[in-house]
């Protein structure tokens, strides 16, 4: 058998020797006993310089910080844990070259314990652990997870921004793939469509949502602008098919996406739904009673004013005289001189009918070179007094010569007389028939 | 084997005055009033254990552990919930403690080691028995796991005696247990130490 003592030399000259960690002893009164090569090595002091010095005299900071009582603690039996986050370090040594920059002291977690053998206290035991590098990582590690936090929270909010920006647009935001299928829709989008965003993420629009008697054109186009072989058109307007609001008009802004290396990648369009827009139109067109290029009441201002007109004139016991008119060869004029002179043949026209009737007649574009008046007021005389002006100011028109071609009009009228009252329409047919007769006449004697 | 109504009581007056002097220490430390429960001291079979201190701590635990030896040996144990021990850590750093790391272990070695010294330093003064104790481990496992390796540990626990009470920190969302587990021999010497009290 090997003494035990043996042993215990032997376990005494690892640590003082070998051990990769600081370790020091003192007796019952604090006086060194112990202090092995690593401390040498770090601290520069030296064990023999050291022996049987008082541990709290040689280090008197400990005493400023008040870490003696634990060497105290330890004496009354009891083993202390000193961490690093709140003691720093116990004894003031310089770190490691690396981390000079960083801290001035070499950052330390220390066990100090009593140092009992055979059940007898023999003084205090400490161990010290460099825990510099460790403290440098977890500082480093920190600071990047503080960045990396940071950045996080930036991109979260500009996403958060950008959802909202999508969610309180008015317009459809829609995202297509190459093949046609929904990558992304907006709240308004799921609105007009009537569907849920999970329900249309992944659905093809086109199978979805375009009218049959289109879908086939648009899905070629589409083919074509994905391809590359079409050139994409900034807008468009097209008829969707929705859940719950029937067939919608929608007015698309689109712009073709494409990936980092230039690749078509799918579309991205703004849909604004314009249906109700049009309606309005379709509406204010039909409440239009004017005539654009004449400026005279068109039919429908026509047949609304004298239709009230021959209601008054039956109350008040009116004559009235309505006078159908017609640009002669206007077919002619068109087809040889051009729309263009056409449309002066109507100017010229509305402008003789103005010279030749009162203000309060109504005059009108009855439609295409038709023309026809209603004289309020007026005796079943003067209908040939009429005719002649009217033919007058023809003539005066074509003696200006600014046309390039001999301007004339058939004419034909109809009586109103209330004791007699006949329709509008009765009216305007025998003023029509006379008319006609008129340019047939004129037809033969040329 | 069964404790005497008067060595339950003279052993819950013991216990009281040690936890006593370890709940005021963290009290100190973190300058918050504690409440404490009054301890609950059983004794159980080996098989027990397990059972007796899972049904008081469910979550996953940070565990600070310290061995004892000398006439009494056995273990102390303060449990804390994890993020009860975030929440300690934070409040002695004074820093938002987000993972458990090996500086914020350490943190909650010196805590837990201030707590027990002061509970089991109380513990020995009280008995006048010498009581040497280990510098403490953490363990951040499942509860499970750490009971029964400290049991396997010991070939001589048949039975043992377990004292657990419940602390919380006022104001706080941090609570904790603290645990002392003893050998049946260390409890025959416990009592005969409690009866020369007497």
């Amino acid at each position: 058998m090997i003494p035990m003592d043996l042993y215990e030399e032997g376990l005494s000259n690892w640590v003082e020797n070998f051990l990769f960690k600081g370790v020091f002893a003192t007796d019952k009164n604090l006086k060194i006993i112990l202090w092995n090569r690593w401390l040498e090595e770090k601290s520069g002091l030296f064990s023999e310089k050291l022996m049987g010095k008082n541990v709290l005299e040689v280090f008197p900071e400990t005493i400023e910080k008040k870490a003696d009582r634990y060497f105290y603690q330890a004496l009354n039996g009891e083993p202390i844990l000193l961490s690093h986050r709140f003691h720093k370090y116990l004894i003031k040594i310089p770190p490691e070259k690396d981390f000079s920059n960083y801290f001035s002291e070499m950052q330390q977690t220390v066990q100090i314990a009593p140092l009992i053998s055979n059940n007898i206290l023999l003084g205090t035991i400490t161990m010290i652990e460099d825990v510099t590098e460790r403290v440098y990582t977890e500082m480093l590690l920190k600071k990047k997870a503080e960045i990396l936090k940071e950045a996080e929270e930036e991109a979260k909010k500009e996403r958060d921004l950008a959802q909202h920006y999508l969610n309180i647009v008015g317009v459809i935001i829609l995202i297509l793939d190459k093949n046609g299928n929904i990558e992304l829709i907006n709240k308004r989008g799921c609105e007009i469509l009537g569907y849920k965003k999970e329900e249309l993420i992944g659905k093809n629009w086109f199978d979805t949502f375009i009218v049959d008697s289109e879908k086939e054109e648009v899905k070629k186009v589409f083919k074509g602008l994905m391809n590359g072989d079409l050139e994409p058109f900034e807008e468009h307007e097209n008829f969707i098919k929705t859940k719950s609001r029937g067939i919608r008009i929608i007015h698309w802004h689109n712009t073709i996406l494409k990936d980092s290396k230039g690749k078509i990648t799918g579309v991205l369009s703004s849909g604004e739904d314009i249906t109700e827009k049009k309606q309005l139109e379709e509406i204010l067109k039909s409440m239009v009673i004017t005539d654009e290029l004449t400026g005279l009441n068109n039919r429908r201002g026509f047949l609304t004013l004298a239709g009230q007109q021959l209601k008054i004139a039956q109350r008040t016991g009116e004559n009235m005289l309505l006078f159908f008119i017609d640009i002669d060869n206007m077919k002619w004029i068109n087809d040889t001189l051009g729309h263009n002179a056409g449309d002066i043949a109507l100017k010229n026209t509305a402008k003789i009918l103005k010279e030749t009737y009162r203000e309060s007649d109504i005059i009108s574009r009855f439609g295409g070179d038709e023309f026809a008046v209603l004289v309020l007021d007026t005796h079943p005389s003067n209908a040939q007094v009429l005719i002649e002006r009217l033919k007058e100011n023809i003539k005066k028109q074509n003696e200006k010569n600014e046309n390039g071609f001999k301007f004339s009009l058939s004419i034909g009228f109809s009586i109103f007389n209330p004791e007699n009252a006949k329709s509008l329409d009765e009216l305007i047919t025998e003023a029509d028939a006379m008319m006609y007769e008129d340019k047939k006449r004129k037809k033969y004697n040329e | 084997m069964i404790l005497t109504d008067r060595q339950r009581d003279s052993l819950k007056e013991l216990i009281n005055i040690a936890f006593g002097k370890a709940v005021s220490s963290l009290s100190e430390l973190t300058g918050y009033r504690i409440v404490i429960d009054v301890p609950k001291i059983g004794i159980y079979s080996i098989n027990e254990i397990v059972p007796n201190i899972e049904g008081i701590v469910t979550e996953e635990v940070a565990t600070v552990h310290q061995i004892f030896t000398g006439r009494l040996a056995g273990d102390a144990f303060l449990l804390l919930d994890q993020n009860g021990a975030k929440a300690l850590t934070s409040l002695l750093i004074d820093e938002q403690v987000e993972t458990i790391d090996v500086s914020t272990k350490e943190v909650l070695i010196e805590v837990g080691n201030i707590i027990l010294n002061a509970c089991l330093g109380t513990f020995g003064n009280m008995l006048n028995v010498h009581i040497t104790f280990s510098v403490p481990r953490l363990h951040l496992s499942a509860l499970n796991d750490m009971i029964n390796s400290l049991i396997i540990g010991k070939e001589g626990i048949r039975y043992a005696l377990l004292i657990t009470t419940q602390f919380k920190l006022k104001g706080s969302e941090i609570g904790g247990y603290l645990v002392i587990v003893l050998g049946v021999g260390s409890l025959d010497r416990l009592l005969e130490e409690i009866e020369k009290l007497g």
